[in-house]
């Protein structure tokens, strides 16, 4: 048995946390551990290691009292020992030896009665002889291979013996501060002329300063001085130094990357930790790997994936009161721990979390949990830094369903959700219908996470008819519109929800520069091979011309056109003198309902048609040439009227929205003999309609083959 | 007050003296109170100014040394207890039982430590703490305090 005390002079350096910390690790990696409390004025071990409820009310002072008192041993010291709970498969061991029921005031009291019976009855053998009984029982009832204690701070009898008499090892921690550094030199130095047992080995002697900021030059130099072998540094973090956890942290959120220092401080513990205690490499890397994943688990859960990605800003993380490590859950003959438990705020438990290393069966895992216990939702970590989410719902009894889900259900998942694991685009806009309008959001990031179901995903957030919830799918997928192109979120949804949506979030967001605006660059680009790009500076040759394109503003308007077609109503219109695209909701809803169709998908049919005739107006070609007049110079409006149809119809086959497509054949398929005009050059190319469409736009003859259909065109009506 | 001065109290005085401390000792030890181990000390000084004062070979002067050995320890000063055992085991006139009496006190002292901490007292390392402990309180450069150096 190696036995390690870990000794600061001052407080808050840490030490009480390394000791735990290297105990689970060491634990983990399969050794065997018992970790003791003999910082009798101030215990605080038990905490680190997990708060258990369940165990003993003895500890070290009732141990060290009853020896010196000469009570009658009628019992272990397994009685005063509370067993970590490790995970299966670990190998190792761990038992902690508190320093008593602290803080009861049955515990003072104890402390007292030891400090009175070694002030008082000298005779029957000092603290001394009694810790070495305790470190002997441990030996002989344990047999660990590592005893840790965690001593007391500053100059006590007791951190003297914890130091010089019991341990193998010390590991002496400072901060910075002048203070702790002088006390550490003054301890180290004692230390290493102090007086050994003949049975023991000199003392080893290690150095930690934690909480390391800024310039060291000096206390690096002191503890050169003291020429105590290896000196390591363990950075300063602001989490850590608050919650006084490694594993646990509850700061707000902050971004999670290389430079975190929470992160390069458990980096740097685990490495400290593993060089000082080597062992068997692959049950070191093991253990590693499975608090490595436990971490960042319990940062995702707590802190989100960092506000650098951009997604989430809104979530609600979990809260670390809902949140335990290393619980054990299911029968008394049959459980089993789970790294991370997480409770709903009745403390009942509704997802657990356990690391299943890579030559274990993740499936397994996930069937002990669904078939021993009621937790809904099972997690299982892994290397991979994607969770695997398993869900006991509506899953028969020997089997486990994968979800497909990438990330960890959150706290409104379980309210939300009938299946927190399910977030297929179907459960989702279920949810937001249902009354969790965010969920919205989370489609949309869904497809900015380039989820594979991304057709589905527009597909779902398309057929929304809430114009609220439109609106909502709009504005989220607005963000990062560029660069999505023709395919984008944001450029299929302004045209396929319904066009009160579309309209609103276009007046809201305006257009230079937004989402709306490369929409409609888009549209210009790809059907009519025009630029649009309102407020730009045009050049063409080397003069700068009209610095502004117009730009297109939309607007429904449920007066009635003045304009009346025989058709059963104008439905919209572009406005050239302002630029505007104007849609009638009533006329539209009326022409719906003759044509049995949905009013939303006649108007955005009616908003794609006159949004092109609109950017056919204002649109630059590649001369930098728009239309400044008023008016649409074309020899026939007919002619204008039929290429727009057919641009129409080209840009709705894109979209590849069914009902859409519906609507528009059926809209065509009612049209008067004066509209139907486009049907020819229905099949044209779309590079012939294109060029046909410039050539016209220049004023340029028609080719023969279309001056026929041009001439057969009914010019008068 | 050196043991010179001693030589101003008379033999019987110091008798009446130790019969009362001695009583009023176990009186505290039965009560179990903290004044105990100081009443010991108490015992411990008379019967070292006995032993001062009487011949090892006398009778009173045997007894006077065994109980100053004996009081030492029960006072919980064992380093004390030992350097007046070595003390007193070089006056050649000592009696053999005297010594045997003194060998016996250390060794129920030792039974006692050892009943308190019977795991270490198997592995036999008793007498190497108690060489610890006397090392540690003699070293001049110790920094952490340990009891039985105070």
């Amino acid at each position: 048995m190696e036995t390690v005390a870990f000794y600061s002079y001052k407080g808050g350096v840490g030490r009480t946390l390394l000791v735990a910390n290297t105990a689970q690790f060491l634990a983990l990696s399969g050794r065997s551990v018992v970790a003791l409390d003999l910082d009798l004025e101030a215990p605080g071990l038990h905490h680190k290691l997990g708060k258990p409820t369940a165990g003993t009310t003895r500890g070290a002072v009732d141990e060290l009292l009853a020896a010196l008192e000469g009570e009658r041993r009628d019992h272990s010291l397994r009685d005063a020992a509370i067993e970590v709970q490790l995970p299966s498969g670990s190998g190792g061991s761990l038992f902690l030896i508190p320093a008593g029921s602290a803080p009861s005031p049955a515990y003072w009291a104890v402390l007292e009665r030891l400090n009175h019976v070694l002030r008082a009855h000298r005779r029957n053998g000092g603290l001394p002889e009694a810790v070495l009984e305790l470190q002997a029982r441990i030996a002989e009832e344990f047999d660990p291979e590592f005893l840790l204690i965690d001593s007391r701070t500053g100059i006590t009898e007791l951190g003297g013996l914890a130091t010089s008499l019991l341990a193998d090892r010390v590991v002496c921690l400072t901060t910075t501060s002048p203070e702790s550094v002088e006390g550490i030199r003054v301890v180290a130095e004692a230390l290493r002329v102090a007086p050994r047992l003949a049975s023991q080995k000199p003392l080893q002697l290690d150095v930690l300063v934690t909480r390391v900021e800024g310039r060291l030059t000096r206390v690096l130099n002191v503890l050169d001085d003291l020429d105590c072998g290896r000196v390591t540094l363990l950075r300063h973090d602001s989490g850590i130094a608050s919650a006084e956890q490694v594993w646990q942290r509850s700061q707000p959120p902050r971004s999670i990357g290389i430079e975190d220092p929470g992160m390069i401080l458990f980096e740097d513990t685990l490495s400290w930790i593993g060089m000082s205690f080597p062992g068997h490499e692959h049950q070191v890397e093991r253990a590693r790997r499975r608090m490595r994943a436990v971490y960042w688990t319990w940062q995702y859960l707590t802190r989100g994936p960092g506000p650098h990605l951009g997604l989430f800003p809104d979530r609600v993380n979990w809260s670390p009161n809902q949140l335990r490590e290393r619980f054990r859950l299911g029968g008394v003959d049959n459980s089993r721990q789970a790294d991370i438990v997480a409770d709903d705020l009745t403390g009942k438990p509704i997802m657990v979390l356990e690391y299943v290393d890579s030559d274990e069966d993740p499936e397994a895992a996930a069937r002990w949990w669904l078939s021993e216990t009621e937790v809904p939702v099972v997690t299982v970590l892994g290397d991979d830094p994607s969770p695997r989410l398993y869900s006991r719902r509506g899953v028969p009894d020997s089997n486990v369903r994968l979800s497909a889900r990438r990330d960890l259900p959150l706290p409104r998942d379980f309210d939300a959700l009938p299946d927190p694991t399910d977030v297929s685009v179907e459960a989702l806009l279920d949810a937001a219908r249902r009354g969790y309008p965010d969920y919205i959001r989370r489609i949309v990031d869904e497809w900015l996470m380039g989820n594979e179901d991304a057709d589905e995903i527009v597909g779902g957030l398309a057929r929304l008819d809430n114009i609220e919830l439109a609106r909502q799918a709009l504005e989220y997928s607005a963000f990062g519109v560029v660069g999505q192109g023709v395919n984008g979120l944001f450029p299929q949804l302004f045209w396929r929800l319904p066009p009160e949506a579309s309209v609103q979030v276009a007046q809201q967001l305006g257009h230079c520069g937004t989402a709306v605006a490369g929409t409609l660059a888009l549209l210009a680009q790809e059907t009519l091979g025009l630029h649009y790009q309102p407020g730009a500076m045009v050049a063409v040759g080397a003069e700068v011309q009209d610095p502004s394109t117009r730009s297109i503003s939309f607007e429904i308007s449920t007066a009635s056109p003045e304009i009346a077609v025989a058709s059963g109503g104008m439905l919209g219109e572009y406005r050239p003198g302002t630029n505007e695209v104007v849609l009638y909701s009533e006329a539209i809803a009326q022409r719906a309902g003759q044509l049995a169709l949905r009013a939303r998908h006649v108007g955005s049919v009616t908003l794609i048609h006159e949004t092109l005739r609109a950017l056919a107006h204002v649109g630059r070609d590649l001369d930098g040439r728009n239309w400044p007049e008023s008016g649409l110079p074309f020899k026939s409006a007919l002619l204008f009227e039929a290429l727009i149809q057919y641009f129409t119809h080209r840009h709705i086959v894109r979209l590849r929205d069914p009902e859409l497509l519906r609507t528009w054949e059926t809209m065509t398929g009612k049209q008067t003999p004066d509209h139907r005009t486009w049907k020819p050059i229905r099949d044209l190319s779309a590079e012939d309609a294109r060029s046909l469409f410039m050539g016209l736009r220049r004023g340029a003859e028609l080719a023969p083959e279309w001056q026929a259909w041009y001439d057969a065109l009914p010019h008068g009506a | 007050m050196t043991d010179t001065t001693a030589f101003a109290v008379t033999e019987d005085e110091l008798d009446t003296l130790v019969s009362i401390a001695i009583r009023r000792a176990e009186i505290l030890d039965d009560e179990r109170s903290p004044a105990a181990d100081e009443a010991w000390h108490e015992v411990a000084t008379y019967e070292r100014r006995l032993a001062a004062i009487t011949a090892p070979s006398d009778i009173a002067g045997g007894v006077a040394r065994v109980g100053a050995v004996r009081a030492t320890l029960t006072a919980g000063h064992r380093a004390e207890a030992e350097r007046l055992a070595s003390v007193y085991l070089a006056e050649p006139e000592l009696p053999a039982e005297r010594r045997a009496a003194m060998e016996r006190v250390f060794q129920e002292d030792r039974d006692r430590v050892a009943q308190h901490f019977p795991t270490l007292a198997k592995s036999g390392r008793l007498a190497e703490v108690a060489a610890w402990k006397a090392s540690a309180a003699a070293q001049e450069s110790r920094v952490f305090p340990i009891r039985e150096a105070a």
